[in-house]
């Protein structure tokens, strides 16, 4: 169970995420590779730019990634990109991600990269999740998003791109 | 991307707030070459620092310290200061990631022109921690803040750590029904400077009133540690305000009364010798753990203790022989 700060405590074994142990482990491994490299933990902010309170996806997002050994910030809910992005380089996260429930993901992600750029820290990669268009893809890409996860639960791939995000 | 000391230099004294964070994240790193680096920067940023109010609080989980401190920064901010916010947050000894949610609840105060809050994760080992935050403190100095508030858990030994780095501590309460002074360890009131029952509003305001006296009862019972200090009572509420601007006003009334007695400068001085002193303990075990030998043979002697095979004074013996050579 991982105490998250916000009143409530969540673990991510009980979200059904498509994840099991060896795949666990095989995360594990790879954050402590970065970790003898880097002299920290990948540092991960876990964003929440629509008009309401933290969903059960970007909870469970921050549970699980809390769990495989990350260093997560959770930012306030309904924040805006210049703020997420602040925040992002206050913490010096490596990546920021959200969850896209409001299909407003095409204008967060053009304020929040500009937002990047604007304070030079255009190398904090963006990753975003949630039910996106396919057609979407290519516009959000271009716009700055270095990895789209889609719905989840996350499969082994995409746990795989998103580590590779930090290497 | 790497950047030069100087960079990390001039971009502290320009206040560039992606700089500052840069230069903290080089602090905590674990990289014997990034602590070189930081060791260098903040030697150099020294004489910058020193000039700002520094606070430390805590308190159990559940009394409001979040919201306490975005209550109290933004009446600081609004008063013209810089706010520093410096957040401990435990890390998970089984998967050691952490959660850090500090600014879930600043979420005004997050996002402040004059306020730069940067949450930590523990890490696991509370040594490391202290280091960390005292020399992030210097960079935040150097960096125009003039209130620098250390936030800690309020559980276990790091109130003695915090209490060691700050002018001021502050211990945040809450009102119970009548038993408040059970479970509080006398250990917690003796470092504070100051403490504050939180909640206070509503049905609440008796109960504080209450807690309040009793509170001053027991601070009754201890030595202050300052001869012209004693550590007041004082209730407020995060949400309704009342109260916050009476915290600052002690403070600022602390900082005068020991700024002309002295007091302070003696125990800014104390503070530099105990920071002296965990740098030289944290050193010692670091070396101990690099040495050659003492690499060799500790899964051994180890596991000779497990099994019952060496005691453990005479294990602990032959490490400590071995690093000697």
């Amino acid at each position: 169970m991982v105490d998250y700060g916000c009143g409530a405590a969540y673990s991510s074994k009980y979200y059904g995420l498509n994840i099991n142990e060896m795949m666990m482990s095989e995360i594990k491994q790879r954050i402590e590779q970065f970790v003898k490299k880097e002299g920290r933990r990948p540092r991960i902010l876990v964003s929440n730019m629509d008009n309401k309170s933290h969903d059960h996806g970007t909870r469970l997002m921050a549970a699980f990634f809390a769990e495989s050994g990350f260093d997560v910030d959770i930012s306030p809910s309904h924040q805006t990109p210049r703020g997420t992005a602040r925040m992002a380089i206050e913490n010096d996260v490596h990546v920021i991600c959200f969850l896209s429930t409001e299909n407003r993901h095409k204008h967060q992600v053009s304020d929040l990269a500009k937002a990047l750029e604007a304070e030079e820290a255009e190398n904090v990669k963006i990753v975003i999740g949630g039910a996106i268009s396919r057609s979407d893809y290519k516009f959000l890409n271009d716009a700055g998003v270095d990895l789209i996860l889609g719905s989840l639960p996350v499969n082994r791939t995409a746990i795989n791109q998103l580590l590779n995000l930090f290497e | 991307m790497i950047m030069e000391i100087q960079e990390f230099i001039d971009g502290v004294l320009a206040q560039n707030r992606r700089i500052v964070a840069k230069t903290i994240t080089l602090i905590e790193s674990s990289l014997p070459a990034h602590q070189e680096m930081a060791k260098t920067i903040v030697d150099t940023l020294l004489p910058y620092a020193g000039n700002a109010v520094r606070i430390g609080i805590t308190g159990v989980p559940g009394v409001g310290k979040s919201t306490y401190i975005e209550s109290f920064g933004l009446q600081l901010v609004e008063q013209g200061h810089q706010v520093a916010v410096l957040a401990v947050d435990p890390s998970s000894s089984k998967s050691g990631g952490s959660i850090m949610g500090d600014k879930t609840r600043m979420e005004r105060l997050s996002l402040e022109q004059r306020a730069f809050i940067r949450p930590s994760p523990s890490g696991g080992t509370l040594g490391g921690v202290a280091r960390r935050t005292r020399e992030t403190i210097v960079v935040c100095e150097a960096a125009g803040f003039d209130v620098i508030i250390v936030e800690t858990v309020g559980v276990g030994q790091s109130e003695t750590t915090v209490a060691s780095m700050v002018d001021f501590f502050l211990v945040l309460m809450l009102a119970g029904a009548g038993d408040e002074l059970q479970g509080i360890k006398k250990g917690v009131l003796e470092l504070a400077d100051a403490i504050a029952i939180n909640k206070a509003d509503g049905n609440n305001i008796e109960n504080a009133a209450r807690a309040k006296i009793e509170y001053e009862k027991a601070l009754n019972l201890l030595t202050p540690s300052s001869k012209i200090w004693s550590p007041p009572v004082l209730t407020c509420s995060a949400l309704t305000m009342d109260g916050i601007d009476d915290i600052w006003q002690t403070i600022l009334d602390y900082k005068e009364k020991l700024e002309t007695s002295g007091e302070l400068m003696a125990k800014r001085q104390r503070q530099a010798l105990d920071w002296l002193w965990a740098l030289v303990e944290e050193g010692l075990r670091e070396r101990f753990y690099r040495n050659p030998d003492v690499k060799k043979s500790l899964s051994e002697i180890v596991k000779a203790v497990e099994k019952g095979e060496t005691a453990p004074t005479a294990a602990a013996q032959r490490l400590l022989d071995l690093h000697d050579v």
